[in-house]
């Protein structure tokens, strides 16, 4: 049978709407044998379901550590589609990101061990990922940084698009056809927006998240947000906006 | 009433609802008046809506682990079926990058 890391992805939605999501009940269930649920029958406070999931994953992380293949398994299936955005978002090609996974899955597999759990699992994998992709970047010539001493951040950028937009743009197209714009759009924003409004709007961290994710400010992070969301409006403008003009500022 | 500038020093804020009551207020009703920042609001806040339903960038199911040996003992494309960790990696098919 082949394995495939990616037959259960679950997004970060569907983690948090529950801890039975990252890795389905029967891990709970190995983890977690009866001690909550005889807690819940006595009475006593029950972890919340974020405590749980944090739980669940060290759990895990313990496992994969210990070289239990299948912890490993549950951790890379979980974590897939955030390391293949993060790697899309620096790389700028989803096929570059594709061939990446396997080299960012086996230096998170060969180095596990070092992962001491002083920041969050996906906060060390996520920079594994980046690590793995800046090195095909330098590779390839294209290198370009995120630090924010390295970015210009185009604090004068203003929009030029002043047209209004129709009403309901979402239902000029289909959904693929709306999917294929959107990652044109971005796949053609610079690499230092590309990667803030993949991390915060697609893969739908918080703000906070994406600062520790990559390692920047969280002003910087905003800074980069409102651009790139900002660039992306004008990406999407020609396709939604009226024929009338609207009044020019 | 305040300015457009000031508005806009506002924008990334009020887009993702960070801002005070008292803040929203003078926003809305720069936005109630000026043509212009309206549209901008409404076509960035359109953006956002279309950008983050839209399940971009989604992990294609083709991709498939190399590296990673089935519990059934089966490998794609590879011969035998070790289960220590030491042998997981085959490390002359896929070098690890240096990191």
């Amino acid at each position: 049978m082949k394995f495939n890391f990616l037959q259960k992805q679950t997004s970060r939605r569907e983690m948090l709407r529950g801890s039975a999501t990252l890795a389905g009940s029967a891990v709970l269930a190995h983890l977690f044998p009866t001690r909550l649920l005889r807690a819940s029958a006595a009475g006593y406070p029950q972890q919340a379901p974020s405590d749980v999931l944090a739980a669940t994953e060290a759990g895990l992380v313990a496992q994969a550590q210990s070289g239990k293949l299948e912890a490993f398994e549950e951790l890379a299936r979980h974590h897939g589609q955030l390391i293949y955005r993060t790697l899309t978002a620096i790389l700028g090609n989803p096929a570059d990101a594709q061939d990446a996974m396997q080299d960012t899955l086996l230096s998170v597999f060969k180095h596990i061990d070092r992962f001491q759990g002083r920041s969050k699992f996906s906060t060390w994998l996520v920079s594994i990922a980046r690590n793995t992709a800046f090195q095909r970047l330098r590779r390839g010539k294209h290198f370009e940084s995120l630090d924010e001493a390295v970015c210009n951040e185009e604090r004068d950028f203003r929009p030029r698009q002043v047209r209004a937009w129709q009403d309901n743009p979402e239902e000029l197209y289909s959904k693929s056809e709306m999917r294929q714009l959107v990652e044109r759009g971005i796949l053609a924003l610079p690499l230092n927006y590309r990667v803030v409004v993949m991390l915060r709007d697609i893969q739908q961290l918080s703000t906070d998240e994406v600062a520790r994710q990559l390692g920047l400010s969280v002003p910087a992070v905003k800074t980069r947000l409102l651009r790139g969301r900002l660039m992306l409006r004008e990406w999407f403008s020609p396709h939604f906006a009226n024929r009338v003009k609207g009044i020019a500022q | 009433m305040i300015t457009c500038e000031e508005f806009f020093a506002e924008f990334g804020d009020y887009l993702e609802n960070h801002v005070s009551p008292e803040v929203c207020k003078e926003l809305e009703l720069h936005l109630s008046q000026c043509r212009a920042c309206r549209v901008l609001y409404d076509s960035s806040r359109e953006t956002v809506k279309i950008v983050t339903e839209s399940i971009s960038f989604e992990l294609p199911e083709t991709v498939s682990d190399p590296i990673i040996r089935s519990r059934h003992g089966e490998v794609a494309n590879r011969p035998k079926l070790v289960r220590s960790k030491s042998t997981i990696i085959s490390r002359n098919l896929f070098p690890p990058p240096l990191l």
